[in-house]
């Protein structure tokens, strides 16, 4: 007769189907018996994935972006033509149209990364589109208030920041496409050139710490980082892309979509950047250049752009905890 | 990897959801293109995804179509959009470059 030795299971907790899968979490790895579906789950590795954001009230391209993933804004662009003043800011769900800005512009940049109370945009077109811009403007999260000018008007310029008192402006169209500007809140201060002339670069960070990714012409994957006082060449993105969006910061960043000189077209490629390499990430849904982007390396957005339309289209970067149920059958 | 075509308006996002949810990437690939064209990974997911939006079904020619036409007329828009004297450089920087031609996966 066959003998059993009988041992006494370790129970797991129960939990119901809306097990939270927000990113961050401290129950990664969590085993737990799903009570609705009858299945043993873990919460398992997060990952970064684009999914919907409110639609834009205007589509536009060309605008400039700042703010983060709940509390964004974007200024000014092209619907197509001519520029706009029109101004929306965004809270996570829904764009809101707000006050417009001083002068229509597209083609400009801003302090990427300051706060939707505290940013500033300058440079881009001149608002019949005739030629370029130097005007300058910060915006309090009500009004907007011209302030100096650059002392090199440009457009498809870069732009990184921190606030409206600390911003970075940095290569742009026409030649010669390397001079970079600080703002100190009260002037522009012309400070190092970038290594090589571009334009229509992904970039993002702050007036001390900035990316400067892609760009043409000639179209390239070369990335330019800004220490506060220099730029210098760092590891190259996977593929050449310029009119891309970008966001986060000199550790921990995003480049997503834009224009590819190899496809040709827009690309939905999307790019991470963790200060040293970049890497592959989840593509972007509707692949198109020319948006406005904010946020971090972990929670962004980038909306409007251009396919063979201008588009009014959001698309929100987030991170979430999979849901993992293991299957033995 | 096999393909669904469908059309559906993107509507963005509301207070309780979200034309592309964060699983969606997670569970199909799923790519947008002019004319509200959706090319959706054919597995269970992609499927529910299209009966989830009531989008409607087409054939990979059909979508293909609706791709092509909105880009034709794009590419005649900016053909016919000419300011006297300007250079083709002048004309991409004011205008964007031409679009391009698209075809569905």
């Amino acid at each position: 007769m066959a003998t059993f030795k009988v041992t006494k299971g370790t129970p797991v907790a129960f939990r119901d189907s809306a097990y939270s899968t927000a990113y961050p979490s401290g129950h990664e790895g969590e085993l737990f018996y799903n009570s609705s579906s009858g299945a043993f789950q873990f919460l398992g590795l997060a990952a970064g994935a684009w999914s919907s954001g409110g639609n834009l009230n205007t589509a536009k391209r060309q605008g400039a972006g700042f703010g983060s993933a709940t509390a964004g804004v974007y200024a000014g662009g092209s619907v197509p033509s001519p520029t706009t003043t029109n101004v929306e800011e965004y809270n996570g769900t829904s764009w809101s149209e707000v006050n417009d800005m001083p002068v229509g512009a597209f083609a400009l940049a801003s302090a990427t990364n300051s706060p939707q109370t505290s940013g500033i945009v300058f440079g881009g077109t001149n608002a019949d589109n005739t030629g370029v811009s130097a005007e300058a403007d910060t915006y309090n999260g009500t009004n907007w208030t011209e302030v100096a000018e650059l002392n090199t008007g440009r457009k498809q310029l870069g732009g990184s920041g921190s606030s409206s008192t600390s911003a970075l402006a940095f290569g742009g169209n026409p030649s010669p496409g390397v001079i970079t500007e600080l703002w100190n809140g009260t002037s522009w201060t012309e400070v190092n050139d970038l290594s090589t002339a571009k334009q229509s670069t992904s970039h993002f960070g702050t007036a001390t710490a900035a990316i400067a990714a892609g760009g043409n012409p000639p179209d390239t994957a070369t990335v330019e980082q800004w220490n506060g006082t220099s730029w210098t060449e760092v590891a190259e993105m996977n593929s050449k892309r310029n009119r891309g969006g970008g966001m986060g910061t000199t550790t921990d960043g995003l480049v997503a979509s834009g224009l590819s000189p190899t496809t040709p077209g827009n690309v939905t490629l999307t790019e991470a950047w963790n200060g040293s390499s970049w890497t592959e990430v989840a593509d972007v849904s509707t692949g198109r250049h020319e948006t406005a982007s904010a946020g971090t390396g972990t929670a962004g957005w980038i909306a409007g752009g251009y396919v063979a339309d201008v588009s009014a289209l959001t698309e929100e970067w987030s991170f979430a905890h999979a849901l993992k149920t293991i299957d033995v059958s | 990897m096999d393909y669904k075509y469908s059309v559906k308006e993107n509507w963005g996002k509301t207070s309780s959801d979200q034309f592309i949810r964060h699983e969606d990437r997670m569970q199909f690939h799923i790519e947008g293109f002019p004319g509200n064209v959706w090319v959706t990974e054919d597995n269970v997911y992609g499927g529910r995804w299209i009966a989830r939006h009531s989008a409607v079904a087409k054939t990979k020619s059909q979508a293909q179509t609706i791709v092509t036409d909105i880009v034709d007329a794009a590419k005649d828009t900016w053909d016919n959009n000419n300011v006297e004297g300007e250079t083709s450089a002048e004309k991409i920087t004011r205008l964007g470059s031409k679009p391009t031609d698209i075809t569905l996966p």
